[in-house]
């Protein structure tokens, strides 16, 4: 956390360095959350590259009240939400607002390299009901504490942690009914 | 384990590849819009001449003449718009409230390096010390208890009981000192200088102190009158600074910074603290059968010896203090030692309670010549005398 702490503190003072080593510590990490949360690779990769490109311009405004990886899970969190919203909107109006609620950027080649284990469980995964989803992937995979959660679904914690309970052994009985097939 | 553990454990773990071509695309269009908000911030500074003018040094000793003042008085400057006039000794004052110095600076290799400073407010003492040395791969933590040199690469961890990072100039009272015991006793002078700084567009003061072996540029924030960067052009012995680029006052320090968490896998050397290294029989020569005036003289001619004949590790048999390293990085690099010129008289200083101090004269290979001040430790192991080198203990100077 000593590290996060620094590199938050280099950040607002305009290193490059420091949002680099932010940029390649947090990647990986989001971009598993996204694909687990939107279960739609573009998607996914938009969140994640949106949620960078907005923290970047936040150095001067920014105010981290908890650590930095819970933040960033937080904000991909808020952005597929949007995402989704846009897209069961979508399903019933226009059909290319969807593609208005997410990144414009372009990226030369696709940017995650899917593989069998994380395809078989983000398939699994978009099974779940979103707020199990959400309660799973930001905890296990986001590292988000119940209480942050909590907030951030506007339940109390017991709830939240009834969710994560239950979305576990759904996606238990998925994964292990698959393995049987 | 738990079945629910299973999944939790396959979520946490699970691997996920990326493009490292697409990856660089994304990190270059995240930089490019923080370098946007970089540049609409700093759009709003206006460009200032004085700066352009104040750039030459020459420029900046005729513009100052009038206010050219020895260290011993007050020195002023009055700011052409009649605002309040500088003073040193505001700075001076300033410094007393400093709790934390957080700054980014540069070593004389042009590295990058990092420190946290615990400043005890009533001496102005450095408490406990933070130094992150990326490129050389070393973060070293030192609090009055124990110190951790953490070597990076190697995944070493060494460990000194009590503070092995010390500093003779305190951080906390960094000007007065640098007046105090540097420029003053030197005879040197000090210039201050009005101009703005080209990184923030904000007005500074500059304070400018020369003496024959130092020579410092602080920039001061007229504001809070404390330095805001430092970049020196002499320094003293041993300094690894070259430039202070970034200093913060008085930041909340880091929850944990001093308390070092040793890897799982780390290999972990303990070393002993001075006092237990100039005490080891291993290092150091017998002084039986010597005065210790012949013993004196007898250990410095033996480790200019080995230094001019750059055998470090003879050297650092003498001077446990300095590993080989060291004694090749400040002493060897000296332009190379090539003659011992002399041996002067002991003296004592009040402060310096383990050894004798002795000025030692040796000729450079470009032809000038240092005095050093170097301790002799003597010691009886056994009922045996001996000594050794045990560091310098005043601040070396150019003889011509």
């Amino acid at each position: 956390m000593i590290e996060d702490k620094l590199l938050i503190w280099k950040f607002k003072r305009g290193s490059n360095d420091a949002l680099c080593r932010i940029y390649e510590k947090y990647k990986d990490n989001l971009l598993k959350l996204a694909t687990a949360l939107l279960n739609e690779t573009t998607a996914a990769e938009d969140v994640v590259q949106d949620v960078f490109v907005s923290f970047a311009r936040s150095a001067d405004n920014l105010r981290l009240g908890g650590n930095l990886k819970s933040y960033l899970a937080t904000c991909v969190a808020n952005r597929a939400r949007n995402w989704n919203h846009a897209r069961r909107h979508q399903e019933t109006t226009d059909p290319n607002e969807a593609e208005s609620s997410v990144s414009n950027s372009k990226r030369p080649e696709q940017w995650i390299i899917y593989n069998e284990r994380l395809k078989l469980l983000n398939d699994a995964i978009s099974q779940l009901p979103y707020q199990q989803r959400e309660a799973v992937s930001l905890h296990a995979q986001g590292g988000m504490k119940f209480k942050a959660i909590a907030k951030l679904q506007d339940v109390s914690i017991n709830t939240v942690q009834s969710r994560y309970r239950y979305g576990l052994d759904k996606l238990r009985s998925i994964l292990d009914s698959e393995a049987e097939l | 384990m738990r079945p629910a553990k299973n999944v939790e454990k396959l979520i946490r773990n699970i691997d996920i590849d990326t493009n490292a071509k697409t990856d660089k695309a994304v990190l270059d269009d995240v930089l490019k819009a923080f370098e946007n908000s970089k540049s609409k911030k700093s759009a709003k500074l206006e460009p200032n001449i004085w700066r352009t003018i104040m750039k030459s040094r020459i420029t900046k000793l005729a513009t100052v003449a009038a206010v050219l003042l020895i260290v011993a008085a007050t020195v002023t400057v009055l700011d052409h718009l009649a605002k309040p006039a500088y003073a040193i000794e505001q700075t001076i004052e300033a410094m007393k409230n400093i709790v934390t110095i957080h700054f980014f600076a540069r070593d004389w290799q042009n590295r990058r390096l990092e420190a946290w400073i615990k400043v005890n407010p009533q001496t102005g003492e450095n408490d406990c010390h933070y130094l992150n040395e990326p490129e050389l791969g070393q973060i070293s933590i030192s609090t009055p208890e124990i110190t951790y040199f953490y070597h990076t690469n190697e995944n070493m961890v060494r460990i000194v009981e009590g503070q092995a990072l010390r500093s003779d100039i305190r951080f906390g009272r960094y000007i007065e000192d640098i007046l105090d015991r540097v420029i003053e006793p030197e005879h040197g002078e000090i210039q201050i200088i009005k101009e703005h700084d080209p990184n923030t567009g904000e007005e500074v003061v500059v304070l400018w102190a020369e003496s024959p072996n130092y020579e410092m540029e602080a920039f001061i924030d007229p504001k809070t009158k404390l330095p805001v960067r430092i970049n020196f052009a002499k320094a003293l012995p041993g300094q690894i600074i070259k430039s202070v680029d970034e200093i913060y006052y008085n930041e909340p320090l880091p929850e944990g910074l001093f308390d070092f968490k040793i890897p799982e896998d780390a290999q972990v050397i303990r070393e002993q603290p001075l006092l237990s290294v100039i005490d080891d029989p291993n290092y150091g020569i017998s002084a039986e059968g010597l005065t210790k005036d012949e013993a004196r003289i007898k250990i410095i001619k033996e480790f200019w010896h080995h230094v001019i004949n750059k055998d470090f590790e003879s050297a650092h048999m003498l001077l446990p203090v300095a590993d080989v390293e060291k004694i090749k990085s400040v002493i060897g690099a000296l332009s190379g030692a090539i003659e011992l010129v002399s041996v002067g008289e002991p003296f004592e200083k009040p402060n310096i309670t383990f050894g004798i101090l002795t000025p030692v004269r040796v000729r450079f290979s470009d032809g000038k010549i240092l005095e050093l001040y170097q301790i002799t430790h003597f010691r009886r192991i056994d009922g045996k005398l001996s000594c050794v080198l045990a560091g310098e203990g005043q601040k070396s100077k150019r003889i011509e």
